[in-house]
Parts: structure tokens; sequence; C-alpha cells
């Protein structure tokens, strides 16, 4: 569903960002180290366990950025949900290594570096009650979500690979993602202020945490560059994103898309321009209207033999290793 | 209710396939790690239309999967379960682009293909995800992450982040089993009970990490954690990494299963 170029520049947000919560945290305790791993991979447990929501049948589960900077900070929270996020990439799938800067960005950033301090840290700024945890934790659960939910709805359409239309996708997440907002917030307030009450010393307050105004700030910035990288790929994308009649099946698809995006891109690029004796090979069938027919049926044979051969070619593997065995 | 039990053994599972010795296994895990990733790359970067060409990136799950023995039912399976949510994403492509596609009289529906190429692309991509994991294992594939300079840190917090989900599941088993128990026929579970029980896996888990921290301070722990060096650059690597990425590019370049058919013309 994304483009590379969006990946890739969320990706590069991503690890931009990561790169800063690690200069903040290297600093830190390193006992805190296993810590995070132990909190990490309860946010990975706590995920497995479905919550029944009231007056509905279904049910949902977290996904725990905001429970997170509060219980490690805003940092090492969002290093956490990177790592959470890169082993359920690699086991799961879910989202997939194409789209993991795009989770990183969505599911952890807003939640830690902006619903975290802005919401959650004002309210209860004043002191810990069990009313100002409990708003803390919704509003900001809330809020995360509906930013992490319009930031999937730009990025699968800078990608353009689907078809949805803006507005009608943009409304349907912001509304789905409400509901699972607000029962992200209830379930973090739910643990927070039973963990605060019995085990206050674990909850992430002001004073285990030095102002560090500095940091957020080298953040923001950090991702206002990679803003700019996207507005840069968006403008690619504008002028450059065919027209679906232009497509043809003969032609070597997907050059126009991607133009002067990397140096690998460029240069293979003019290597396909410089063996462009096959596309137009391809080409002048299709203008040919008589033989048209003929051009798909090709197509269909020439994937079956493809298939075909990658038939064979298992079957050769297969063989050779058995005899090696032998 | 989730099956935990489950999802635990799946994971375990794929590691363990990385532990048995074959010739992909064996071959160094940044060489497997750039070739994993420049397939990705190259597949997204195709057209949207475009589903023909796709056929020949089939070559590499499929020889992957063929050499380390890796059960195709096993991939299969966990491909099809993420398969909805892929179709849901392009489900309404072909009722929402109408354009038509014109190859000589005959007129296809662009957002039929779309969909198609939609598909098959997730489905490569998500199998080649699944076979990194299937024969280079999470110490590996940290190694690599360190090869390549991602700061210690986060190389450490990813693997005690694996080793303590085992701990934690299960852990988190056995609070949903007593609760299943005590509540049978439950789609999930109450409201009320929300923050006591996972507040209470929370503190769990809180002792649980000191505990482990102690034993591990006891036994050497320093900050840091040390990979071992292992497999090495050889002739393997050498020809592994140059052919797939040549393959991946020509490829790409050339639209395979059109070129073969150009010979019957």
């Amino acid at each position: 569903m994304l483009s590379p170029t969006v990946g890739g520049t969320m990706i590069t947000a991503a690890v931009g960002t990561a790169a800063v919560s690690i200069k903040e945290v290297r600093d830190m305790d390193e006992k805190k180290i296993p810590l995070m791993g132990v909190i990490s991979a309860f946010v990975f447990a706590a995920q497995m366990i479905n919550f029944t929501i009231p007056g509905t049948g279904s049910s949902g589960h977290l996904a725990g950025a905001i429970m997170l900077s509060i219980l490690l900070g805003p940092y090492a929270g969002f290093l956490s949900i990177a790592a959470i996020l890169l082993i359920q990439a690699l086991f799961f799938a879910d989202g997939g290594l194409l789209a993991y800067g795009c989770n990183v960005i969505n599911m952890g950033f807003f939640a830690c570096f902006i619903a975290y301090p802005l919401i959650y840290r004002t309210i209860t700024k004043k002191g810990m009650t069990r009313t100002r945890l409990m708003t803390g934790s919704i509003l900001s659960s809330v809020a995360a979500l509906q930013m992490g939910a319009f930031s999937v709805v730009i990025q699968t359409l800078l990608s353009g690979k689907t078809e949805l239309p803006f507005a009608q996708f943009a409304l349907a997440m912001q509304g789905i993602h409400l509901a699972i907002g607000a029962v992200e917030g209830v379930v973090t307030a739910a643990v927070v202020s039973f963990v605060w009450k019995v085990r206050p010393d674990i909850i992430n307050t002001e004073s285990s945490e030095k102002s560090k105004k500095q940091g957020y700030k080298s953040v923001i910035v950090g991702f206002l560059v990679a803003a700019l990288l996207l507005a840069g790929g968006i403008s690619l994308f504008a002028s450059a994103n065919p027209d679906g009649l232009e497509w043809s099946i003969g032609k070597v698809a997907g050059d126009k898309e991607i133009k002067g995006e990397t140096r690998v891109h460029k240069s293979l690029e003019k290597a396909q321009q410089d063996i462009a004796v096959l596309p137009d090979y391809s080409f002048k069938k299709q203008e040919n209207a008589g033989e048209s027919m003929g051009t798909v049926v090709s197509g269909l044979v020439g994937s079956g033999i493809t298939v075909g051969l990658v038939l064979v070619a298992g079957y050769l593997i297969k063989l050779i290793k058995r005899k090696k065995a032998k | 209710m989730t099956d935990i039990a489950g999802a635990l053994y799946e994971i375990k599972h794929l590691d363990e396939l990385a532990k048995r010795d074959n010739t992909i296994n064996n071959i160094h895990p940044l060489v497997k790690l750039i070739v994993t990733l420049s397939y990705i790359g190259i597949l997204a970067s195709f057209d949207r239309y475009e589903v023909s060409a796709l056929i020949p990136f089939i070559m590499y799950p499929a020889a992957v999967m063929i050499i380390c023995e890796i059960p195709v039912g096993k991939i299969i399976k966990r491909v099809l379960t993420l398969e909805p949510f892929i179709i849901v994403a392009g489900i309404l492509n072909p009722i929402l682009d109408k354009s038509t596609i014109h190859i000589g009289n005959l007129t296809m529906s662009g957002g039929w293909l779309t969909l198609f190429s939609l598909i098959i692309k997730s489905t490569l991509m998500v199998s080649a995800g699944f076979l990194l994991i299937a024969t280079t294992g999470i110490d590996d594939i940290a190694g690599a992450m360190s090869l390549v300079k991602i700061p210690s840190i986060f190389v450490l917090l990813f693997l005690l982040t694996y080793r303590y989900i085992f701990v934690l599941m299960d852990e988190a088993e056995r609070l949903l089993k007593g609760y299943s128990l005590r509540a049978p026929g439950q789609k999930g579970v109450k409201m009320k009970v929300w923050g006591s029980m996972i507040g209470q896996l929370l503190i769990r888990s809180f002792n649980r990490a000191q505990i482990i921290y102690q034993s591990m301070v006891l036994k050497g722990y320093n900050g840091r954690y040390n990979v071992s060096g292992g497999k090495g650059f050889g002739y393997a690597e050498g020809i592994y990494l140059p052919v797939w990425v040549a393959f991946f590019i020509m490829s790409r370049l050339i639209n395979i299963p059109m070129f073969i058919s150009g010979f019957f013309h």
C-alpha cells in the first residue's frame, strides 16, 4: 500500500527521532535498559489481551505508546515502541518492513512527543490525582490516535496505491480511531491509576525527569526536516503520477512514478533506457490492434512459462540437495 | 480469546528454523538483510497496474523455502492470516478506479488490475519478511543491526524485549487462564477488571525485571550485550548477494513473462 518514497521518508524520520531519543536515553542509568526491555515486552503481552468494549459486541486491544511514555518517559517510551514494532514487523509481518517507519511515527511519535508532553504532562503537572491521571491518559490517548490515524490517511494517499477518496477515507479513519482511542485511553487510565495506587514509585513523575526542552526541540526540528523531505516527495508525485489510461501492459512500468527519486533508481532508469529495445518491441505490438488479443494471450502464456520455470528451478535445487545428501 | 500459547509457539518456531544447518542459514546475516530489503524495495517500486512483471519475483521465496526446507504450509498459513487486511485495503479499487485499460481492442478494468497487483506484491513482501527471520534468527539479526552501526542501546533493547516476551506472555497467559476459568464463555476481559488485571501484570513484570537485572549483574552484565562474531564473509556471501540483487534488478527492468512469450511470435 505504500510507495517506496513515503515508506523510505518515514523510515528516515523514525530513525532520526530514534537517534535523538537514544542520545537522551544514553546518559540514563544502564539499570534502566533491562527495565525498558521488560516494560516493552509487557506492552507486547498486553496487546495480546482482548478487551470487551462495553455496549458493542466487539473487542479491541492496546497500542500502548502513551502507557510506555507514562512508565518510562517519552524518549525511552519511543525506543520501546520502536523495538516492539520491529519484532512485530519481523514475526507477524504487521505492516511489513516497508511500513515500519510509518508505524513507528504513527504510533510512537505522536503519542510520545506530542500527546504525552502537551496533554498528559500539562494536566498532571500540578500534582498527581486520580482524576488528573484519568483525564490525562484518556485525552492524550485519543489525541495520539487521532493524529496517528490522520497520518495514516496522508501516507496512504501520498503513496497513491489505493483509490480511496480523501474525504471519506479520512472520515472513516478518524471515526474508527476515535472509538479505539477512547478504549485505549480508558485501559491506559485504568492501568496507570491501579499501578499508581499500588506502586506509585513505578510511575514516571516530574521529579524523576529533568526538564529537557532542548531535547524536544531537536526532535521537532528533526521532524520538520522530514516533513520537508516528504513535501518534496509529494510534489514529485503530483507532477508525475500518470493517468491510468496511459498505462500499457507491455511497457516496463513505473518509470515515471519514481523519476529522480534516488541514485539507484536513476541508474536503473538509465540502464532501462539503454536496453530500450525490449519495451519498444512490445510497444509496436500493441499499436497493431489486430494482434492485441495475441498480446494478452502471450502475456498469460509468458506468465505461465515463468511460473513453470520457477517450479523447474525449485525441483532442480531439490534434486541437487538430495544428491548432496547422499 | 487470543491464543497466547499459540502465538508464542509460532514466534519460537520461526526462530528455531533459523538454527538449523543449511546453506542459506549459514550465510552472513547482513547479506540476507540486504537481499531482503532490496527485494522489498524493488517490488514496491513497481507501478500499481503491473501484474505480469511481478511473477518472476516468486523465484526468491520459492528458492529460499526449498533450500532451507521451510514448511511451505507454515509460511502460507501466516501470509493468509494477513491477506484479509490487504484485500480490505484494495477491495474498493475495482469500484473506485473506473479507468479502463485498453490493449488494442480489449478493455480491462484498471481497478481490478491494481487489486491483483497489490495482493501479489504484499504477499511476496510478507513472505520475504518471514523468510528473513526463518533463515536468520533474532540473534543474528541483532548482530547485523550492530554491524550497520545501529546504536547498541537499541539493539540491546530489541533483544531484551524479545527475550522477555516469552516470560511475560507466559505470565499473561496464566492471568488470562485464571480469568477465563472463573468467567467462562466470555469474549474478552470485562471493563471492571481492565485496570487491576493489566496493572497486576505490570507489577509482576516490574518485579520480574528487577530479579532478572540482579541476576544479570551477578553474571557479569555491564550494560553491553556481546553478540557472537561467528559468521564471516566468504565465497557463499560473494555469490549469494550479487546473484539475487542482479536477478531482482533484471526482473525489474525486463518484463520476463512478456519477454518469454516474445519467442513464440
